[in-house]
């Protein structure tokens, strides 16, 4: 179960992930796994990425989506618990952003869930070189804060 | 009469180097654009859905086709339908490819740096070059390594700048590269040190007049020579045409891309090159795939001046193209895969077991034997070197390569 008030950020230098059209592409490039969260699990990435802790990214989820405030925690808190079982997130000491950030996706409410793909290695090219975060330019998202 | 079908055996056999009907559907949905390109991507759309279930050359083709798939798709006006799992693996590889890409990136400028401060006069070769160059974004093209050509006499000096640059040589590298030094830097990204632009020394080492036609131009920060287009043409085809993994479709999508986005080319430079570089059938056989499957615009007096060359090829010149067609498969295989029907595959057997004295001559040339010896011998050291591999793919299953051959 997780503190409703930490942050997080993610595991530096192994983890990245961006939101493409409204889905959350994840990469660990220290286990070869490969997540996914779309519709709200993504809008949930982007305010925990952003430094949001639970209860204000639950806050955020609210304004855009008509649900029960008490469904919103729990599947909020069931995501963190993966994202943290995963590795992919860690406890952070970072302030909170200066605005929370706007929650624009156009999706209906589903119960968000983190999917992990580790049978990729068939359709991906995964030749080195690999790691290198720190200097990509989605890199720069794992030090924030 | 037996000219004809001769003729035609000898071009199912360079088939084999081009992309089959389901890879061509995949190139076309990577590179069209516009109309076109979102007929192209409806077309793959249902193959797309299990991408598992592909047949192996087309899952083998999609890892380095998707980030272009996934641009393709993402400037599509009215996107096709795709499934929720095809878009994934799509931008999973985009996005793998672009944190790669930033490390190929580092490591690209850090070894151009060192040749620079050591004054080594070397040529930027095939896959750095043409991501930045002529990709829609550099990161969408697979950049499996570093490729230099630089002469024999400045090899010494372009390798001393590599390690300069944090690249070592791998005692353990199974990747040996013949006539040239292939070092490897720790990160896993090799930089390869060409004397020579193909791997068959039948082809010339340099084309004539490449070296004054080496452009000089601001890449990643350093100031760097590169061939000139016609050349880069060239000699993706000709280094494709002996390619192992050609499978990965690279060289389809430089060339296309090459000639639809880079710098005017010099159709009499290629031409003339194919000739003196003795890359005519390769070429042809290429540049009439890319121009009658994927509407490349090349003047078709060049595709007849290319065919009419490569119908005069010399025996050796059929059998050097033949070998590097049948690059990585078993020569069994070659024989099963030639299209057209029983006839062009009874050529092709008779080739590949009775190939021109002068073929044999130039394959064993280190050897000094009468001719009539090397034919058996031949056929004894495929047989042990077919017997290896197979028992290579026992010990190490599951590769999709593997499956392919």
């Amino acid at each position: 179960m997780s503190d409703a008030a930490v942050r997080y950020q993610l595991r530096s230098g192994d983890v990245t992930g961006k939101v493409i059209d409204g889905e959350a592409i994840i990469m660990n490039l220290a286990t070869g796994a490969y997540y996914s969260m779309d519709g709200v699990g993504a809008a949930l990435w982007e305010l925990l990425e952003q430094g949001c802790s639970g209860e204000e990214s639950v806050a955020a989820l609210a304004e855009r989506f008509d649900v029960a405030r008490e469904m919103l925690e729990r599947d909020v808190d069931a995501v963190i618990d993966d994202l943290l079982a995963e590795e992919l997130l860690v406890v952070a000491e970072r302030s909170a952003p200066a605005a929370v950030p706007y929650v624009s996706t156009q999706a209906e409410y589903t119960t968000p869930s983190l999917q992990k793909f580790t049978d990729m290695a068939d359709l991906l090219a995964l030749d080195p070189p690999m790691p290198g975060l720190d200097e990509s330019a989605w890199g720069d998202a794992t030090v924030a804060g | 009469m037996a000219g004809t079908a001769r003729e035609a055996a000898l071009n199912s056999g360079l088939a084999l180097m081009l992309p089959d009907g389901g890879q061509t559907r995949l190139l076309r949905a990577a590179l069209f654009g516009g109309e076109a390109g979102r007929r192209a991507l409806a077309a793959v759309a249902p193959d797309l859905e299990r991408p598992q279930l592909l047949p192996p050359p087309q899952r083998v083709a999609l890892r380095t086709l998707s980030p272009l798939l996934e641009a393709g798709m993402a400037g599509a006006e009215s996107a096709p339908r795709f499934g929720a799992d095809s878009l994934r693996v799509l931008r999973m590889a985009a996005a793998r490819e672009r944190v790669r890409y930033e490390t190929v990136r580092r490591l690209a400028r850090g070894l151009l740096a060192s040749l620079t401060d050591r004054g080594v006069d070397a040529i930027l070769l095939r896959g750095i070059v043409l991501a930045e160059t002529v990709y829609p974004e550099p990161f969408r093209r697979h950049t499996h390594d570093l490729d230099l050509f630089v002469s024999p006499s400045g090899m010494q000096r372009a390798e001393d700048a590599a390690r300069a640059a944090g690249f070592t040589e791998r005692a353990d590298d199974p990747d040996r590269l013949p006539g040239g030094t292939r070092l490897v830097h720790p990160s896993g990204l090799p930089v390869e040190i060409h004397a020579s632009l193909f791997l068959d020394p039948y082809y010339a080492a340099e084309l004539p007049g490449m070296s004054a036609r080496a452009e000089r131009r601001a890449l990643l920060g350093e100031h760097v020579r590169t061939l000139g287009a016609a050349d880069q043409l060239l000699h993706i085809c000709g280094g494709a045409s002996q390619s192992p993994v050609r499978g990965s479709l690279r060289w389809v999508t430089d060339a296309w891309l090459l000639i639809d986005r880079g710098p005017a080319i010099d159709w009499e430079v290629v031409v003339s090159g194919a000739a003196s570089a003795r890359l005519s059938l390769p070429v042809s056989a290429m540049l009439r795939y890319l121009a009658e499957e994927l509407e490349s615009p090349i003047p078709a007096t060049v595709l007849d001046r290319l065919d009419a060359l490569a119908r005069e090829a010399s025996p050796i010149a059929r059998d050097v193209a033949l070998y590097g067609a049948r690059a990585g498969l078993p020569a069994l295989a070659l024989v099963r895969r030639v299209p057209g029907g029983l006839r062009p595959r009874l050529w092709a057997l008779g080739w590949l077991l009775f190939p021109s004295a002068s073929y044999l001559r130039h394959a064993y040339r280190g050897r000094r034997w009468p001719v009539p010896l090397l034919y058996p011998y031949r056929i004894w050291h495929h047989g042990c070197a077919a017997l290896l591999e197979r028992v290579r793919r026992v010990r190490m299953p599951g590769s999709l390569e593997a499956e392919i051959a």
